[in-house]
Formats: structure tokens, C-alpha cells, sequence
């Protein structure tokens, strides 16, 4: 099932990052107000910012193992995630409030900017092979197998010896720490963050993405969010401006991406690239010592 | 108003704050109307289709929308709230048997279901914004004069929504008990394949639902809109998180727990940010939800019913 | 399901595959006792001092009306839901307060009622799945990656095999399980059980929705299991097929074991009689 309160992962990445290498709050002037206040070393804190995103990931799902009916859980999910961005935009003091952080460090903030932003781009693309890598051993071989098993029929997959607490925890904190380390890397380019950046709606982008892509088709999600990401939430901008209506070009890409949704849950639910199965062949006659032999005897 | 009175003299005190908690009572039984008029509709509607409609609250908002356009046709405000609610119920209606209808049919998943009315919601949302831009808007002041009522000062349009709310919940129970339309409604919501099988053409009631659900959804949106000074287009997904505690406490799906819930949810979170911060009002409203859902998910109202509704 | 005669040659595979089952848990004590136990729903008593024993290499049925509490009893055995009162059991070890998932990694292993197979898997993956402490699931599993868990996942998939041939399944074995027929899915959920190397295995109404054939397969799949020293509880309406399988049958009706016995005898016996009469 997905997680509607995933954005909530990913933030807690972002302010984990930006408070272990903001420095002290009474820098740059005072203006701005938060806990901590470190100057980690970058790989640090996306270390940290993964660790967080994990428990964070952990403690949001600790709300879903109640067997409580999937839709009403993921009302549950979508009001946390609402709850989390009004609770730090209430709170000055802590997380920078409704402002937010900003003027977080550039790790390549030595580099001229044309080199920094392909050092950025490259730090990016870096994290995906490895995360891509990770993901692997996740979703393929007998732990994927053992996953979907879960997904497609939790209580079956308890009476096969399974312990469901153990397995959702797993792939929540997992998953969160897939989402911290993203909100880290996000930061560490955008240079601020504020709950303004991520409201419930940003989950539905990642969402359609998924949903585009393929739910359970690892090359598929990364191809949905690709499109989602370029095309739809950038490429509105280039749309030529309308004056009279501001945030009209907005409006229409978070339009398009709630349609895109609707219309594929309808349409095609399995996404543009379905989820594929292993083919398992026969081992060679004799090896399994009697497979062949039973047949026969029939 | 954190900690206030703790390094002070007490007794001056007291009283004040005793005035205070009554005074926080009147404003929480007020906003308790809205919002157990929001909870009900949202509540009946899940009860009888069994559909959790997240898009709730982007309806309530064209609600409110919907009144700002016709206030400035220069209509009265108590008949654009009439003509408000009625043409959201429409909306909830044409979203039923346009969408979620034919995806209950394809055998959609509850779970999937939910995606698509966030994703409706928020395409409403930002038709809102496409029509009438992002900004923020006001009804201008129509609370009318203040009225003083066993020490709560409230304005005559607090008494006007409570009012209405009363007799609109009343209206609803004589429905829901006297009228053969009532008792079809309430056999569709406790079983609806035995209904269907009674001969209750249980999709025409599914029908009756969402476009009650809509009207008291809109007529919640507007009355929202003019308690509060001002509003944009997230009024109603923001109003969202208080109504599902209110419908939560209740029970889903009860809409006389809704009622109850409504007036508690209110109550609380007004006295709560008397005396704490304000901007942890709806902090109170998700604890209800959260607490509820680990420890009594079917609702402090719930049947038996409901919880094999609600358990996987 | 098309080659297995009981006792006869069909039944080294199924052996083979459940190579690891040891036929003595217990010593020769009893492997499942049951003492006094109950269920309620709201105010009404599913299951009402229910008392019984199973011992190592028997099969035993549950026979009785519709709503007299017999898949309340397995339920509660096998752990999904939990007793109101009383104590269960199992291999000498109480496991009353043992979650789901730990008695079925004792070898405590359940069907559904309505067969429920993982419909996104194939129907081998199906097998495979179901054996919950592979080490490829480990932590260690997963930092060391393939070479770690391979041997293991190739012995696996072998024993897979050799239940798919068993069941004549071999041709649907990549096919995905939700687009099974009702009688393959039984099968695979039967043979995902059987994966897992039970000591005992509940059963809930097998036979159901089988054709005759198919049925009398099942039976004696289930008498050659008995031979290689597995526990089997099973509900089954059909009383023919209790009759051949079952060595003790349990009468329930409303909540309470009213006779026990041989069902050739309880048959004859007027207050079985009279419960499927009134039932």
C-alpha cells in the first residue's frame, strides 16, 4: 500500500539536513530561529537525514497496523501528513515555523555555479545508481517475492509464518530512509525549505508518478517520476504566461496531474509498464530426484 | 495565551479564567455547528455508498466560492447559502455518477478509490484557482449584531448557523426515522447487498446520499466562510482534518455520532486554544483522530455494524 | 492433482518434500491440545468449552451445522484471532498468547476457508514464498546479496517443483495465481502449506467446490501425508469423505463438541441426528 503521508518522510530528511549545516541560529544575523544549528560535513548529514527519514517512516506506520480498512487508513495517512506541515509551521522556534529554514549551505558552494551545478547534477545521478542498487535487493529475488506476497494478501502471508509488524516496519523505515536522503539532496540544491514545500499535494505528484510509471515495476516508477517531475510540474512554466491570472500556469499542471491519475486508475491501473514475473524452469530430471519420475508414474 | 496566570496572583485570576472557559464554550458550541453540519455530510455519505470522499473538502470550498459569487450578484446571504448548498449537492452527485460510481463497478479498490477522490479534490481545488485566481477573499462582515446570552457574547450570525444547523439535524433524524426514504437509507448503510435483495434501488439512494452530503457540504463551506474573515482555496481541505475527527469520534458513518462529535471537536479545540496556543487548535482535532484510531476505531458511537465495516 | 495414489509411488514426492518433518514433535504425547475454549462475538458464544487432543499422524474431522462454531475453533488454533478463554497447546508448548505467525513457524499451519493464494506472484512463486526463514530474508540475507541465500533458493525451488508434478500442476506452475481456476488455486494453497514443512495442518472444507475426482485426489493426498506422520484438522461437510480419512471425528453444534468417536458409529447415534436435523 502507499504511503499518502510519504512527503512527510522526505521533510523530515530536508530539516534534518538543513539544521545539522545551517550552523547556529544566531548566524547570518538572527533571523531565522531552529534547534540544533550544526555544520556537519554534507555526507553527514544526509547520513542523519536518512536515519531520520527512517524513523519517521517508522513511526507513520506504526498508525497502519491496526487492521483497520485500507481507505480509512490512508485518510489517517493523508491527515498526518497535513498535521505534520501545520504542527512546524505553528512552531517558530523549532523547525523555523511557516517561513522555514533558508539560506542552507551549498555543499558545492566553493564551485563556480555553472561547475557546481553539474557537480549537483552528478551527486544526483550518483545517489540513484546507488539507490536503483539498493532498491534491487528490495524489490527482485526472494525478498521482493516475499513482499508482494504481503502486499497482495496480508493475512495469508501471517499464517505462512510471516510477521507482518516486522515486514511493514522494514519497508517503512527503509523506504523513509530512501525519502530522507532525497528531501537531503533536494535541500542541499534549493537552499531553503518551508511547509509551504511540502503540502499534501506534493504526495499526489508522487503518487501519479508511481501510478504512470507502474506500481510494481522498478524501471516504470523511475520513468513516471522522470516525466511527472520534467514535464508536468517544470514544464508548465514554459507555457506561454497569462497576465491577468496569477498562478493559472499552476493550476493547470496540478489539474493535469490529478487527471493523469484518475485516468489511469481507470484505465490503466497497471501503469504504462506492468509488473513482470520470474519464470522459473524445471531443474534438469534427476537433480530434483523425482520430479520427472512422479509425471510418469501418473 | 501559554502559561498564563501561573506566576501571578491566583484568585484574581480564577475568575477570569472561569469567564474565559465559558466564554470559549460559546465560541466552541458555535463552531461545533459548522462542523458537525460538515461531519454529518460527510459521514452519511460513507455510511451509505461506503466511499470515503476526500474531495469533501474541495467541495466545500466551491461552496464557499460559489457564495462569493453570487454575494456579489448582491443576493441575500442566507438564501446564497440555500442556493449554495443545493448546487454543491449537485456537484456531489455528478462526481458520484461519473466517477466514483463507474469505478466501484470496475471493482475498484478502496484504497484506489481514496487516490481518486484526493486527485478529484484536487483538481477542484485548482479549478478554484484557475476561475477565481489564488488570493485570499472575504464575504466582507456579516457577523451582525453581538448578542449576549448566558455570558456568551456571540453575533447574530453564529446564533443564525446554529440554529439552522439545529433544525437541519432535525430535519435529517425525522427523515431518517419517519420516512420510508429514511429507513431504505439506513438498511442500505448497515447491509447493502440485503437491501438490494429487499427491492431498495440501493444506487438511487446511493444517489440521495452524496447529494445530501453535498448540500449540507456547501452549506457548512458557506457558513465557514462567514464566520471566518477570510478564506482561499484551501479553506475546506484544511476544515477537512477537524470534520473526519468529528465524524472519527462519532464513528463513520453515524451521522447522529457525527452530531455529537461535531459539538465535542468544536468544544475542545476552542477551550484548548483559550488557554494554549492558538495554532495548535487542529493539533487537537488530529489527537481526537489518532487516539480514536488506536484505541476505538469504530467510534464512541459505533455499532457493530460499524466495526466490521471498518476492520480489514 | 492427477497422480497420486494413496500410498503408492505418488507418494515419495510428497515425502521428499516434506523431508524434515519429524514424525515424533512431542515424544508420543498428544501435538495439539485444546482445554476449554471459547469464543465470544458481542454477547454470543461461537465456541463454548471446547476440549480436545490430536495426536501425531492422525486425521481427525470436524462435522456439525452451519454455525456451530467449527471454523471459530481452527481460527482460534491457528492463532488469527484470540480465545475469550482457555489454553491451546502445541508440541507440548503453550502457545495460547503465540502470534499467527510464530505457531506457523512451529510447523502450526492453516488453509483458508475460501483458498487464498498471493494473485500478483506466479504459482510457483506462490511455493517458494512460503518458507518464512530463508536467509535470503535475513538481514544478513540481503547485505550479502546472492551468493549468500543461492543454494538455499535452488533447494527451494526444487522442492517447489516436486510438489507441482505431484499436483499435476507443472504447466501452470509460471502462470500467475490470480488467474487460476478455484480447484488450482486449493492446489497451490495446499501445496504452499505443505512447503512449509507442518507438523499439523488445519483445514477448512478442502473439498469444496471441487469436482468428485478432484476430491477423491485430495483424500488420498492427504492419507499419504498421514503416512509420512502429519497431523491433519479438518472441516468437511461431505460425511463420505470423513468416513474414509478421518480416524476420530468431533461433532459440534452450538458452540460445544457434542459427540466423539468413529464416524461409521456416530452416524448411528441420535444426537448427531438430531443436531443436523435442528442445525
Amino acid at each position: 500500500m502507499a504511503n499518502l503521508a510519504y512527503i512527510v518522510v522526505i521533510a523530515a530528511g530536508a530539516y534534518t539536513y538543513g539544521i545539522l549545516t545551517l550552523g547556529p541560529d544566531t548566524g547570518n544575523g538572527g533571523f531565522q530561529q531552529y534547534v540544533l544549528g550544526y555544520r556537519l560535513p554534507f555526507f553527514v548529514a544526509v547520513i542523519a537525514a536518512a536515519v531520520a527519514g527512517a524513523v519517521v517512516g517508522v513511526l507513520i506506520g506504526v498508525t497502519g497496523l491496526k487492521r483497520i480498512r485500507q481507505d480509512y487508513q490512508a485518510m489517517v495517512m493523508l491527515v498526518i501528513s497535513i498535521m505534520a506541515a501545520t504542527v512546524i509551521g505553528a512552531a517558530p522556534s523549532f523547525l523555523g515555523g511557516e517561513p522555514g529554514l533558508s539560506l542552507i549551505p551549498n555543499p558545492f558552494a566553493n564551485l563556480s555555479p555553472a561547475t557546481g551545478d553539474w557537480a549537483y547534477v552528478a551527486m544526483v545521478a550518483f545517489a540513484c545508481v546507488v539507490g536503483y542498487l539498493v532498491m534491487r535487493r528490495f524489490t527482485s529475488g526472494p525478498m521482493g517475492r516475499a513482499l508482494r506476497a504481503m502486499r497482495d494478501d496480508e493475512h495469508a502471508a501471517a499464517a505462512m509464518g510471516f510477521s507482518i509488524v516486522k515486514m511493514r516496519l522494514l519497508t517503512q523505515a527503509v523506504g523513509g530512509a530512501f525519502g530522507g536522503v532525497s528531501g537531503a539532496l533536494l535541500v542541499a540544491f534549493i537552499g531553503g525549505w518551508s511547509p509551504g514545500a511540502w503540502a499534501y499535494v506534493e504526495t499526489l505528484a508522487l503518487l501519479t508518478a508511481v501510478i504512470v510509471g507502474g506500481m510494481g515495476n522498478d524501471f516504470g516508477v523511475s520513468l513516471g517520476t522522470f516525466v511527472i517531475a520534467v514535464l508536468l510540474l517544470q514544464g508548465v512554466q514554459f507555457l506561454p504566461q497569462i497576465r491577468s491570472h496569477t498562478g493559472l500556469t499552476e493550476a493547470i499542471g496540478w489539474m493535469t496531474l490529478g487527471i493523469l491519475t484518475i485516468a489511469f486508475l481507470w484505465l490503466r491501473p497497471q501503469g504504462v509498464f506492468r509488473e513482470r514475473r520470474p519464470r522459473y524452469g524445471q531443474p534438469a530430471v534427476g537433480n530434483a530426484g523425482g520430479g520427472e519420475v512422479a509425471e510418469g508414474h501418473g | 495565551m501559554p502559561g498564563a496566570g501561573r506566576a501571578r496572583p491566583r484568585l484574581i485570576y480564577k475568575e477570569a479564567l472561569v469567564h474565559l472557559l465559558v466564554q470559549s464554550i460559546g465560541f466552541g458550541v458555535a463552531a461545533g455547528a459548522v462542523l458537525a453540519l460538515g461531519a454529518v455530510g460527510f459521514t452519511l455519505q460513507f455510511g451509505i455508498s461506503n466511499v470515503l470522499n476526500i474531495s469533501y473538502g474541495s467541495l466545500m470550498s466551491v461552496g464557499a466560492f460559489l457564495g462569493l459569487f453570487m454575494l456579489g450578484l448582491g443576493l441575500n446571504i442566507w438564501l446564497v447559502m440555500v442556493i449554495g448548498g443545493l448546487a454543491v449537492g449537485a456537484c456531489s452527485v455528478v462526481l458520484n455518477r461519473g466517477l466514483i460510481t463507474p469505478l466501484v463497478r470496475k471493482g475498484m479498490a478502496p484504497f484506489g478509490l481514496v487516490i481518486v477522490t484526493v486527485s478529484a479534490g484536487i483538481v477542484l481545488e485548482y479549478v478554484i484557482v484557475a476561475v477565481a485566481g489564488p488570493a485570499t477573499q472575504t464575504y466582507g462582515n456579516r457577523s451582525g449584531a453581538t448578542l449576549n446570552f448566558l455570558g456568551w457574547t456571540l453575533t447574530t450570525a453564529q446564533v443564525v448557523i446554529f440554529a439552522i444547523t439545529v433544525v437541519l439535524m432535525l430535519g435529517l433524524h425525522l427523515l431518517l426515522t419517519r420516512t420510508q426514504l429514511g429507513r431504505a437509507m439506513r438498511a442500505t448503510s448497515a447491509n447493502r447487498t440485503l437491501a438490494r435483495s429487499c427491492g431498495i434501488a440501493t444506487s438511487r439512494i446511493s444517489d440521495i446520499a452524496w447529494f445530501m452530503s453535498g448540500t449540507f457540504c456547501g452549506m457548512a463551506g458557506i457558513a465557514l466562510a462567514i464566520t471566518i474573515e477570510s478564506f482561499d482555496f484551501t479553506l475546506g481541505s484544511i476544515f477537512l482534518i477537524p470534520m473526519i475527527a468529528a465524524a472519527v469520534l462519532g464513528g463513520v458513518g453515524q451521522p447522529y455520532g457525527a452530531m455529537i462529535g461535531g459539538m465535542v471537536v468544536g468544544i475542545v479545540s476552542s477551550v484548548s486554544s483559550a488557554y494554549w496556543d492558538p495554532a495548535y487548535q487542529s493539533v487537537v482535532a488530529f489527537g481526537i483522530i489518532i487516539v480514536m484510531l488506536l484505541v476505538r476505531p469504530r467510534g464512541l458511537f459505533g455499532s457493530a455494524t460499524a466495526t466490521r465495516k471498518l476492520l480489514a | 492433482m492427477s497422480s497420486t495414489p494413496a500410498g503408492g509411488p505418488g507418494s515419495a514426492p510428497v515425502a521428499e518434500a516434506l523431508a524434515g518433518t519429524s514424525k515424533s514433535g512431542a515424544g508420543d504425547g498428544p501435538i495439539l491440545r485444546v482445554a476449554s475454549l471459547s469464543r465470544q462475538y458481542g454477547g454470543v458464544r461461537a465456541v463454548d468449552g471446547v476440549s480436545f487432543e490430536l495426536l501425531p499422524g492422525t486425521i481427525t474431522g470436524i462435522i456439525g451445522p452451519n454455525g456451530a462454531g467449527k471454523s471459530t475453533v481452527l481460527t482460534v488454533v491457528s492463532g488469527f484471532i484470540s480465545p475469550s478463554a482457555g489454553t491451546i497447546e502445541f508440541l507440548g508448548r503453550d502457545v495460547t498468547r503465540l502470534p499467527m505467525h510464530r505457531r506457523a513457524q512451529m510447523g502450526l499451519v492453516r488453509t483458508f476457508q475460501i483458498a487464498r493464494v498471493f494473485e500478483g506472484l506466479t504459482a510457483i512463486e506462490n511455493l517458494m514464498v512460503a518458507v518464512p526463514q530463508q536467509r535470503s530474508l535475513t538481514p544478513m540475507g540481503l547485505l550479502r546479496g546472492k551468493r549468500y541465500w543461492r543454494s538455499e533458493e535452488q533447494e527451494i525451488l526444487e522442492r517447489a517443483w516436486t510438489l507441482m508434478n505431484t499436483f499435476g500442476m507443472a504447466d501452470k506452475a509460471n502462470e500467475k495465481a490470480g488467474r487460476l481456476s478455484g480447484g488450482q488455486r486449493r492446489a497451490v494453497e495446499i501445496m504452499r502449506a505443505l512447503m512449509m514443512r507442518p507438523k499439523l495442518l488445519l483445514v477448512d472444507e478442502p473439498m469444496a467446490g471441487l469436482n468428485p475426482k478432484l476430491s477423491r485426489e485430495l483424500e488420498d493426498v492427504f492419507l499419504s501425508l498421514r503416512e509420512q506422520g502429519l497431523s491433519i484438522l479438518i472441516i468437511e461437510h461431505e460425511l463420505d469423505t470423513v468416513e474414509r480419512i478421518c480416524s476420530e471425528v468431533l461433532v459440534m453444534a452450538w458452540g460445544k463438541v457434542i459427540a466423539r468417536g468413529e464416524m461409521a458409529e456416530l452416524r448411528t447415534r441420535k444426537e448427531v441426528q438430531d443436531a443436523y436435523v435442528v442445525g
